[in-house]
């Protein structure tokens, strides 16, 4: 088991390093000038070759790679050229604010999804399950950004329940989490229709089963067996797709923000893709990466809590 | 027998309730028969009909500028309103369509051509190959899809084209992992071995012999993946990076909308509608479509 988790570990590392890599070399293939960036349009030529020397964008690519390498080992991500702020530092101000955006999304849609996937398969062909397909393939469609869009419109413009801009103060978690309310729902009512549909499917192929069929004769409870027996099961897959979709999940987020004007990675990365600040596009992807990665190792590990039948080697 | 027979069926119905179903799916029923398939089929035919036809059906220019309409709501004039410049929302629309699904599809046609070529070799040549593009899919499929597309958007600016080949390339990974996996099953079929005993060049056993038989699950991923082709334009040309005005697109409505969310709500609701109905259209005839060709999976969803 300890083995299996370094061995993860050093295949996440292995991942931010190669991502790092691709990203770097797609951004030096650009056309556009960063150091245009830094002293806009109309700079002399020789303040631009000089700034561009001060910037070490004048050296070969390998070095420029090589001095940005042993940047990032040692936890330096660069400088932003149009902020001249610390990447790392102003990653650590927005990446709270997306994950905290993103384990919502993903909680509501668990909360929402499973519950309704269950009772969807045991009332299976019945109205909530013909009423629950109808919602289901109409929001597992939707685009996040436009339920965003959406709830914007309907709660924070029209009803006026919610804020409609920004994410709160850290030291008022109140404000933090009636902000979050509305992107949060964005996020994970699309979620929920996917994990929804999911969840019956394999509530279906569960409660098939001959071990399900042998619980009935038993006598036990349909409770128990629902949730006891098949639920279990079922959950193996479902969470593995959770896993899996969390880089969309990501990906949404970087849109939801958008609509609620919060701070957070995406509106660092959009602005910083505009305005061609390499450091902070660097930044931004590899942490994106990064989490990606390190929450499929998660669900990979949690398996074994699920289903003890998995061992690792 | 040991129970008499009106026990015996309530007895079997309480141990496994699902034999009925299973009877019905079972019955040999075309999934074109359904409702929501021929609902879908129609709507589909609708936007496409529209998007292709899209001077004639626009009742007004999208472009034209009318400072005397501005951000005016519906009305049996502007059946959708105007935008802040007073243009027709409707015909923007509809003009949009024109982009938003040729990049669609375009960029879906453009993945399956790499992903297919990719996919397939690295799953019949194996080696140093297989694992170089195996890894860099691995390393690809950690980036979410809508970033890759904002990088390769950064990498070769924004257009009609180059988008076509930002999420094109975006949705490459994906197809690869897709592709290889069915010839890793072919190529140990003995057709296969046959062709090779005969001395075969490889590219021909791959294009004439593998490829073939890959190509028509592909077809049906390959529709499901045109909604997310649709869907990455859209959130691309929503962040301001794709599509430029005035050029229209269903994302760059909704960013418009957005911006005159509370005073003219009717640019963001119509574009996304339309967006998110063109969506759930294509996801029904890929279910469809999938559930035709593989009975088996009826009922069953994708993985991804």
């Amino acid at each position: 088991m300890t083995k299996y988790i370094l061995l993860r570990l050093v295949y996440l590392f292995l991942t931010a390093f190669a991502v790092l890599t691709i990203v770097f070399f797609t951004l030096r293939v650009l056309p556009g000038d960063p150091v245009y960036t830094v002293l806009g349009a109309e700079a002399p030529p020789d303040v631009v070759a000089q700034t561009r020397a001060e910037l070490g964008f004048d050296r070969p690519l390998y070095e420029q790679f090589a001095i940005y390498l042993s940047g990032f080992l040692q936890g330096d991500l660069g400088t932003s050229l149009q902020s001249k702020r610390p990447v790392t530092e102003m990653i650590g101000l927005m990446l709270p604010h997306t994950i905290l955006l993103a384990v919502a999304g993903i909680v509501i849609g668990l909360i929402l999804g499973v519950p309704l996937g269950v009772m969807a398969a045991v009332k299976r062909n019945g109205l909530f399950d013909s009423i629950s397909r109808i919602i289901g393939v109409s929001f597992i469609a939707t685009p996040p950004f436009f339920v965003a869009i959406l709830l914007l419109l309907v709660l924070g413009f029209w009803v006026g329940a919610f804020p409609i801009i920004g994410a709160g103060e850290w030291n008022q978690p109140v404000d933090i989490l009636h902000a979050l309310v509305l992107p949060a729902f964005a996020l994970g009512i699309p979620k929920a229709a996917h994990m929804m549909r999911f969840t019956r499917s394999y509530m279906l192929e569960v409660l098939n089963e001959d071990y399900i069929r042998t619980a009935r004769a038993k006598g036990l409870r349909e409770q128990v067996i629902v949730f006891t027996h098949a639920l279990k099961n079922a959950l193996i897959p479902v969470v593995t797709i959770l896993g899996n979709q969390l880089g969309q999940v990501i990906g949404g987020a970087v849109l939801v923000e958008t609509v609620f004007t919060r701070p957070g990675m995406g509106r660092l990365v959009v602005e910083a893709i505009a305005g061609r600040d390499f450091p902070v596009v660097q930044g931004t992807i590899v942490v994106f990466s990064f989490f990606v990665a390190a929450s499929n190792m998660i669900v990979d590990l949690t398996y074994g809590f699920i289903d003890p039948r998995v061992r690792y080697r | 027998m040991l129970f008499p027979k009106r026990f015996r069926k309530r007895i079997m119905a309480r141990l496994n309730p699902v034999t009925e179903e299973e009877c019905t799916t079972m019955r040999s029923e075309s999934v074109w028969q359904h409702l929501d398939v021929r609902v879908a089929i129609f709507v589909l035919a609708v936007i496409i009909l529209g998007a292709i036809f899209a001077p004639w059906v626009a009742p007004y220019d999208p472009d034209t500028q009318n400072f005397r309409n501005r951000n005016k709501p519906p009305s049996l004039e502007h059946l959708c309103g105007t935008d802040y410049f007073g243009r027709d929302v409707l015909s923007r629309v509809i003009f949009g369509a024109r982009v938003s699904l040729a990049i669609g599809f375009l960029a879906t046609a453009f993945a399956m051509l790499i992903g297919v070529t990719l996919g397939v070799s690295a799953g019949y040549l194996g080696g140093t190959i297989e694992t170089i593009v195996m890894r860099f899919v691995d390393v690809m499929m950690a980036i979410p899809m809508v970033i890759t597309g904002l990088l390769m958007v950064a990498a070769l600016g924004s257009g009609f084209q180059t988008l076509i080949v930002a999420i094109g390339i975006s949705m490459t990974p994906r197809l690869i992992r897709l592709a290889r996996a069915p010839v890793l099953v072919i190529k140990q079929r003995e057709y296969i071995q046959a062709a090779r005993a005969l001395g075969l060049p490889k590219r021909i056993i791959i294009f004439s012999h593998i490829v073939p038989q890959v190509i028509p699950p592909l077809i049906v991923i390959a529709t499901l993946q045109v909604c997310h082709a649709i869907v990455i334009e859209a959130s691309i040309s929503f962040l301001g990076l794709g599509i430029q005005p005035p050029m229209s697109s269903w994302g760059g409505l909704l960013k418009d909308g957005l911006r005159n969310l509370p005073s003219a709500p009717w640019i963001s609701l119509t574009a996304g509608v339309v967006l998110t109905l063109t969506v759930i259209v294509l996801n029904i005839l890929g279910d469809a479509l999938r559930d035709s060709l593989d009975p088996r999976l009826r009922g069953r969803l994708r993985a991804q």
